[in-house]
C-alpha cells in the first residue's frame, strides 16, 4: 500500500512541463482535450462528462435496447395486427418462428437521462455532480420453454422454464464523480494516467421481477398425459415513488495515454451497488397438474391466477460495467477505438458486447463517427453519430442499429448529449 | 385509457416513425412469416379413458340394462300384460270349498308387440342381424281372487297377426307359432318341480323368469324386418286348491310378460353395424381463428390406442360437417369422413365371456380444413360402428367389460417460409 501510495505521489511531482514539449502539433492529443479523445460510448458511462474541458453544464440522455428474436418491422406488424383486432393463432406461430433455436428469447434495455455541472480544477482534477434518471430491464425466455410452442413436443416431451426471467428497475440518482490526471510520467514522451472515482446515491422508482421460484418449473407432455408444474414469483412495485428505498453505487475508472504514440487504454468499473427496494408486493402463480384430460389441463390455466402472499423489500445488485477501451490516433484525422463491455455479474446482466470505432476530424471541432458493434442480444449493429465540439458549448450525437439496418434492426441505441460551457 | 394501452400506442407511433407501418394486413402476415419454413409438431393428449360396456349401452340403448347370470348385461323390453282369466271365464264367480278342478278353463291370450316397445335404441340393427344367446322372459302375475290359481301347460309363444292385429290360426283354428324347424318355439311357464305347471297364491303376485333365448331371438327379429307378431300365452287356468276360497266375477289374472334380451349374441364373422347421430360442442372459436387455424394446420392425425376388453371387435367410422346437420352426414358434400379405427376382439371362453383383453392402436389423418368442424361451435358426427366377433361368434357382453381408449391428435403445423 505505501508503495502504492509512493508511485502515485511520484507520478504528481513528475507531472506537468515535460507534457506540452513532447506531443507533436498535428498530434490529435495536442489538438484535443482528452474529454474528445476519449470516445463516446453508447452505454452508460458514469464519467463521461466529468471529463469535460471547461466548466459547464450538460443535459444528456440515451437509450439502447435489443432482442435476439423480432426486428422494428416484426414488432410493428405485430402492433399493426393488434390494432386492427387482426391477430391470429398464425400470427403467434410464425412470431415464435423467428426465435433463434437455442437461444430462446432474449432481450434488454437501458436507458439514462439527465444533467451534469461540473469542471476542472486545474490541469489534474475535475469534478462534477450529476443528477439523473435511469432504467435497466431484461427478460429472457429459455429456450427449453421457447421450444414448446415452436417445435412442438413431438420429439422431446419435457420443457423447463429454465432460466426463463424478467425485471426491470428504474431509479433517480444523484452523484458526484472526480478525475485525477497524471503526467507525463518518466520522459517527454511518457505516458498520461488518469483515475476516476466517484458514487451515486440512489432512490429506486419501480422494480418488476418475474421468474420461476422452483428449481424444476417444467411441462411434460406425453401422447397420453400432461403433468406440468409451474411456480412463478412476480415481486411487483405498481408504481413509481421515491422513497421506498435507497442504494448507492460506485464507479471507478483508469485510463493511460501515450500522447505522443496516439495510444490510450482504459478500464471502467461501474455500478458497483445495489439497491434495496421496500414495500414490493410478491405474488405468486402456480399450476400443478397431473392428468390425462385435456380439459382438466383447461381449466387449471383458467383458474390459474397471481394471488399476493406479502409485501416484501428486494435487494437489487446494479448490473456491473467492466469495460476494456483502447484507442489510438493513425493521424491527424482518424482515431480507431475498440471497447469490450464484460458482463461482471449483478441483475439485468448483459452480454459481452465489443465495439469497433473510428471518429473522422475533417474538421477538428466536427468528429464524425462510424462504427460497428457486435455481441450482445442482435448480432452485428452499425453505429455512426457526429459531434460539434466549440468553445462555449458541444453536442454529441450517436445512434445505432444493431442485427439490421434501421426498421430491420433487432436493437437501437441512441445518445444525445448537450453541454454548454460557463 | 389503460397504462398499458397508453404505452402500447406510444410504441407503436415511436415504431410508426421509425418503420414505415405496413400497409395491409397481409404485408404484416407475410412480415412475421419471414422466418425459415418450419414444421412443427406438436402431440396433444384428448383423453385416456376408461369406459365400461355399461356406460357405452347407456348411449345407444333406450332403457337401462340389467345384469343376467355370470354378469351378462341385458335389457328389458316393455312388458306385455295377458290378462288371461276375466268375469267371462270366471263363469260369473264361485265360492265355497274350491277344489282343484272346480274351476278349469282353457285360456289363450296375445297381445302384439311393437318394435319401439324392444327399447333397443341404435342397437336394433346390430340385435337384428346377430343371434340372442341369452334372454328371459319376466313374468308378473297378479291373482285376484281368493282362491290360488295353477297355469297348466301354459306356454308362451310367438305368432305373427294379419292386418288386422289378430294372430294367424290353421284352418283348425290353432295358432301359427313361429318354429324352428318344424317344431313351435314355445316356452313352458312352469316351476321347477318338473310337472307342467305354475301356481300362484290366493290374492296375490308373483314374479318369475324363465329362459327364452330362441323365443325372444325370433320376436326381436320378426319385428326388427317390419312383421308384425303378438306375443301370446295359452294353456289351461286351474282355480282352487281344495280350500275355501271366493272368486268374484271381476277377479282378473294377469300375466305381465317383460322380454328382458342378453347381450349374449353371436353375430357373422361379417360383423353387424349399427349408427348414431348426435350434435356435439366445438372449441367454439371465431371464424376467423377457424379459418386461420385451417390454414396453419398442415396434418392432424388422431391416434386412438385402445385396450379392448370387450368379446366384440370394434370398427368406427365418423362423418363430421359443422352444425346441427339433420340427414345422413356421411353423403353430405363436404362433411369430413375419417378414417375408420378398427380394434381387435378380446379373447373369450366357449361362453362368449371375456377372459383376455387385446390392445391395439389405429390412427386417422386429418388434412388442414378437416379440422374445421371440431374448431365450430357445434358439429354434427355421424358415428358407424361395425362389432365383429372372435372366431366363435359368440360374445357375451358384461358389465364389467370395458374399453380403454387413448387417444391423441398429433398436429403438424407449418410457419414461416415467406419472402
Amino acid at each position: 500500500m505505501k508503495r502504492t501510495a509512493l508511485f502515485f505521489a511520484t507520478l504528481l511531482v513528475m507531472a506537468g512541463p515535460l507534457a506540452a514539449q513532447a506531443v507533436p502539433e498535428r498530434s490529435q492529443a495536442a489538438r484535443l482535450p482528452m474529454a474528445y479523445r476519449r470516445p463516446p460510448q453508447l452505454r452508460v458511462d458514469p464519467f463521461r462528462h466529468v471529463m469535460i474541458p471547461h466548466w459547464g453544464l450538460v443535459f444528456s440522455g440515451g437509450v439502447l435496447a435489443g432482442n435476439n428474436t423480432m426486428n422494428i418491422k416484426d414488432v410493428r406488424a405485430l402492433i399493426f395486427l393488434a390494432d386492427r383486432d387482426s391477430l391470429l393463432l398464425s400470427d403467434v406461430v410464425n412470431s415464435l418462428g423467428l426465435v433463434p433455436v437455442g437461444s430462446g428469447v432474449q432481450g434488454d434495455a437501458e436507458g439514462e437521462g439527465g444533467l451534469y455541472v461540473g469542471g476542472p480544477f486545474g490541469r489534474h482534477v475535475s469534478f462534477g455532480l450529476s443528477a439523473q434518471g435511469r432504467g435497466y430491464g431484461g427478460f429472457e425466455i429459455d429456450d427449453d420453454a421457447v421450444a414448446l410452442l415452436r417445435d412442438g413436443n413431438a420429439a422431446d416431451s419435457i420443457f423447463e422454464l429454465g432460466a426463463s426471467q424478467g425485471a426491470a428497475l428504474a431509479t433517480a440518482e444523484v452523484g458526484g464523480h472526480a478525475v485525477i490526471r497524471v503526467g507525463p510520467v518518466g520522459t517527454p514522451d511518457g505516458f498520461e494516467v488518469t483515475f476516476g472515482f466517484g458514487g451515486r446515491y440512489i432512490r429506486p422508482l419501480v422494480y418488476v421481477n418475474g421468474q420461476s421460484s422452483i428449481a424444476d418449473s417444467r411441462v411434460l407432455i406425453t401422447g397420453d398425459s400432461i403433468d406440468a408444474e409451474v411456480d412463478i414469483e412476480a415481486f411487483t412495485t405498481y408504481d413509481f415513488q421515491t422513497n421506498r428505498g435507497s442504494g448507492f453505487a460506485a464507479d471507478l475508472m483508469a485510463r493511460v495515454e501515450w500522447p505522443t504514440s496516439g495510444l490510450a487504454f482504459e478500464v471502467l468499473l461501474a455500478n458497483l451497488g445495489s439497491v434495496t427496494v421496500n414495500e414490493v408486493e410478491r405474488q405468486s402463480l402456480r399450476v400443478d397438474v397431473a392428468t390425462t384430460d385435456l380439459q382438466v389441463v383447461s381449466d387449471s390455466l383458467e383458474a390459474a391466477d397471481f394471488l399476493v402472499q406479502d409485501t416484501v423489500s428486494v435487494k437489487v445488485s446494479l448490473p456491473r460495467i467492466l469495460r476494456f477501451t483502447a484507442s489510438a490516433w493513425a493521424n491527424s484525422i482518424l482515431q480507431l477505438d475498440v471497447s469490450a463491455t464484460v458482463p461482471a455479474g449483478g441483475d439485468f446482466e448483459r452480454p459481452l458486447a465489443v465495439g469497433l470505432g473510428s471518429t473522422w476530424r475533417f474538421i477538428n471541432n466536427f468528429p464524425l463517427r462510424a462504427g460497428l458493434e457486435l455481441g450482445g442480444r442482435h448480432g452485428i449493429g452499425v453505429t455512426g453519430g457526429f459531434g460539434i465540439e466549440a468553445r462555449n458549448f458541444y453536442l454529441q450525437a450517436l445512434g445505432g442499429s444493431f442485427g439490421g439496418l434501421f426498421a430491420s434492426a433487432n436493437g437501437l441505441a441512441g445518445r444525445l448529449e448537450l453541454g454548454f460551457f460557463f | 385509457m389503460s397504462r398499458s394501452r397508453l404505452l402500447a400506442t406510444a410504441a407503436g407511433s415511436a415504431l410508426a416513425i421509425m418503420a414505415c407501418e405496413p400497409a395491409s394486413i397481409t404485408e404484416a402476415r407475410d412480415q412475421l412469416a419471414r422466418g425459415d419454413v418450419r414444421f412443427a409438431e406438436y402431440v396433444v393428449p384428448v383423453t385416456i379413458d376408461t369406459i365400461t360396456v355399461f356406460e357405452i349401452l347407456e348411449d345407444f340403448l333406450d332403457t337401462d340394462p340389467v345384469t343376467l347370470a355370470d354378469d351378462v348385461l341385458a335389457f328389458p323390453a316393455d312388458a306385455v300384460l295377458l290378462t288371461v282369466a276375466t268375469a267371462d271365464s270366471l263363469a260369473g264367480g264361485v265360492s265355497g270349498e274350491l277344489g282343484p278342478d272346480t274351476l278349469n278353463f282353457s285360456a289363450r291370450e296375445g297381445r302384439e308387440v311393437t318394435k319401439g316397445s324392444l327399447n333397443l335404441g341404435e342397437f336394433d340393427s346390430a340385435a337384428q342381424d346377430a343371434a340372442i344367446n341369452r334372454a328371459l322372459v319376466a313374468l308378473s302375475v297378479d291373482n285376484d281372487a281368493d282362491a290360488p290359481v295353477t297355469l297348466r301347460n301354459f306356454t308362451l309363444g310367438v305368432v305373427r297377426v294379419d292386418a288386422a292385429g289378430q294372430a294367424l290360426e290353421d284352418g283348425s283354428g290353432n295358432l301359427l307359432y313361429e318354429e324352428d324347424a318344424g317344431t313351435p318355439i314355445l316356452v313352458l311357464v312352469a316351476d321347477p318341480s318338473g310337472d307342467s305347471t305354475w301356481s300362484v297364491g290366493r290374492s296375490t303376485a308373483k314374479v318369475d323368469t324363465l329362459n327364452a333365448p330362441r323365443l325372444i331371438d325370433r320376436l326381436v327379429d320378426l319385428l326388427l324386418d317390419d312383421v308384425r307378431a303378438a306375443l301370446v300365452g295359452e294353456g289351461t287356468v286351474a282355480v282352487g286348491d281344495g280350500d275355501s276360497g271366493t272368486v268374484a266375477a271381476t277377479d282378473q289374472l294377469r300375466i305381465s310378460v317383460t322380454p328382458i334380451i342378453g347381450l349374449d349374441f353371436t353375430i357373422p364373422q361379417s360383423g353387424v353395424s349399427f349408427d348414431s347421430t348426435t350434435v356435439q360442442g366445438g372449441l367454439g372459436w371465431a371464424d376467423k381463428w377457424i379459418n386461420d387455424a385451417g390454414n396453419l394446420v398442415d396434418t392432424a392425425i388422431v391416434s386412438v390406442d385402445i385396450e379392448n376388453g370387450t368379446p366384440f371387435g370394434i370398427e368406427v367410422t365418423t362423418a363430421v360437417i359443422e352444425g346441427d346437420f339433420v340427414g345422413d352426414v356421411f353423403a353430405v358434400p363436404g362433411a369430413v369422413l375419417i378414417e375408420p379405427l378398427m380394434v381387435g376382439p378380446a379373447v373369450v371362453d366357449a361362453n362368449g365371456l371375456v377372459t383376455a383383453a387385446v390392445t391395439e392402436a389405429d390412427s386417422a389423418t386429418l388434412l388442414g380444413d378437416e379440422i374445421r368442424p371440431f374448431l365450430n361451435t357445434e358439429f354434427t358426427a355421424a358415428v358407424d360402428v361395425r362389432l365383429f366377433p372372435t372366431a366363435g361368434g359368440r360374445g357375451a357382453l358384461r358389465a364389467q367389460d370395458r374399453v380403454v381408449v387413448r387417444s391423441s391428435v398429433r398436429l403438424l403445423v407449418q410457419s414461416g417460409g415467406m419472402p
